[in-house]
């Protein structure tokens, strides 16, 4: 394939998923957008996530502070262990953690669902009945998958930390207090957690934008179906990846 | 009414050449055509579901091609259209898919789109099955509620692709005595795709023949036999003219009657 072929398949992706998110933003402006679908998508794909993210969002906070413990000990650095987990947690871990959850299980499940009504012609069905697709469809769950990567991400900052605080607790002896007091003591702003819910938000519309682009343009039956799935999930995580090496760069200030 | 004029359409390789059809007002139209020639996107044009790259699709005189998506939407709410495969919503029982254009609408209270689903279930033979999902039906159950389906907002317009495509001779002898119904207690104007063409031409008011992108002719059944051209001879060279049709009159209540052992419904 030519560098030039392989230029215009990455245009056709990017104008796809962009086209998507225009279609969303147009519904939600013009307050079209179908709000049954949009709860039964908050509910299906947002709190049926909650369970998987409290798990995960808990044993990575844990994780971290056995990560840093022998270091911690070895310095005796324990009032700083509440600030080392929140700066990792609120900037970094809960967002991508959240973001690669979401991506997994809500834009896989995206993905599968619109290309099954993709090649069964259901999309079909609709705009032959006269039912915008966007409105219907593209919209609500666009809607959901955002608002669920961005409160997803904040439960499981939350999550996370109490997973650090506890495992302090057990592991190093540091008391919450002392755990709480490293969050708060200055060292960590709004900023910090402004920065992770950006992040979220941007990763949101990135699953949002891909899971539904690609299972839109799913071809050839299930196995088409199959291969959408696994692309746009593949490429929802590379496309996490360079949005957060990107807004962390910005965010440097340089 | 239908009218197409000159219609031009290409996926690489061109598929429609210029395509002239005539649907008149409350007439049965058979679209026939070997495979591949185009019947099934000629049908989606018509429906708006696809755009020509020249060429005008007018519905009861109004202009398809070249609008807008709103206005696209409104004119395809005259349009009524039947898939090939289906295209039932899986997520939704019988009852709801009929429901959902209606519901879209919100032109009708509630008691009003039940009363309506419910005797629109009971015009093709499925009285009862409001709650049915639609996974749990059989291949003819599901093509008669798509049929039901495009009908139920009363469009002045259906579109039909292969409706008795996979259906036993009898449950297809019931289809096309449906479509008939339907064009009567309707008034509505049909263009039927179909590869049936015996049980079709029994029905239609009209065939058209198109191959390779073009339709070849288009008139009642006898002046189509009687045509000359040799790709029309030779598409309908198996054909047996209808002496008089085996279509029986439709009865929603023959799809209740008893078979006889070891036949079976599809």
């Amino acid at each position: 394939m030519s560098v030039r072929s392989r230029i215009g398949i990455l245009m056709a992706l990017v104008g796809g998923v962009g086209v998507v998110l225009l279609q969303a933003l147009r519904a939600v402006l013009k307050r079209s957008l179908d709000w049954e679908q949009l709860e039964e998508s908050l509910v299906r794909l947002g709190l049926h996530s909650l369970p998987v993210i409290f798990g995960t969002a808990l044993f990575v906070g844990g994780i971290m502070v056995i990560q840093s413990a022998p270091l911690m000990t070895r310095y005796g650095a324990h009032s700083l262990l509440g600030w080392g987990a929140g700066f990792g947690i609120l900037r970094e871990v809960g967002p991508i953690l959240t973001g690669l959850m979401i991506s997994g299980r809500v834009g896989s499940n995206n993905t599968a669902e619109l290309g099954t009504l993709q090649v069964t012609e259901q999309i079909n069905g609709l705009r032959a009945l006269a039912i915008d697709p966007a409105d219907y469809l593209v919209a609500p769950r666009v809607v959901a998958i955002v608002l669920t990567t961005v409160l997803g991400t904040i439960f499981a900052m939350v999550v996370a930390l109490c997973g650090a605080a506890i495992t302090g607790q057990i592991l190093l002896g540091v008391h919450p207090v002392t755990f709480w007091n490293g969050l708060t003591g200055g060292m960590l702003g709004w900023p910090d957690f402004t920065h992770g819910v950006v992040k979220s938000f941007v990763f949101g519309l990135v699953i949002a934008g891909t899971s539904t682009s690609f299972g839109l343009h799913a071809r050839g039956g299930a196995p088409g179906v199959g291969r959408a799935v696994n692309e746009s999930v593949v490429l929802s995580a590379v496309a996490i990846f360079v949005m957060d090496a990107l807004i962390s760069f910005a965010s440097q200030g340089h | 009414m239908i009218e197409v004029e000159r219609v031009y359409k290409s996926f690489g390789e061109p598929v429609l050449r210029g395509v002239n059809l005539r649907v008149g007002r409350g007439r049965l139209v058979g679209l026939v055509g070997p495979p591949a020639s185009g019947k099934s996107v000629l049908l989606r044009i018509i429906a708006g579901l696809l755009e020509p790259e020249a060429g005008s699709v007018r519905v009861d005189g109004e202009e398809m091609v070249g609008l807008n998506y709103q206005q696209r939407g409104r004119l395809q709410g005259r349009i009524g259209m039947a898939f090939q495969n289906i295209a039932l919503f899986d997520h939704l029982s019988v009852g709801e898919n009929l429901a959902f254009p209606l519901r879209r609408q919100k032109a009708l209270p509630e008691a009003e789109i039940n009363g309506r689903v419910s005797a629109e279930l009971a015009a093709v033979g499925l009285a009862g099955f409001e709650e049915r999902a639609v996974q749990g039906l059989s291949g003819g159950q599901k093509r008669r509620v798509g049929i039901a389906r495009a009908a139920i907002t009363r469009p002045p317009v259906l579109l039909y692709d292969e409706p008795a495509a996979g259906l036993d001779p009898v449950s297809t002898s019931r289809m096309f005595a449906l479509l008939v119904d339907q064009k009567k207690r309707l008034k509505s104007t049909l263009l039927v795709v179909s590869s049936d063409l015996d049980r079709l031409f029994e029905v239609t008011d009209e065939v058209a023949v198109l191959h390779n992108g073009r339709v070849l002719c288009q008139g009642p059944l006898g002046s189509v036999l009687a045509s000359q051209l040799p790709p029309v001879r030779e598409f309908l060279a198996d054909v047996r003219v209808p002496a008089v049709s085996s279509v029986p009159p439709y009865d929603p209540d023959s799809e209740r009657a008893p078979l006889p052992p070891g036949a079976f419904l599809l």
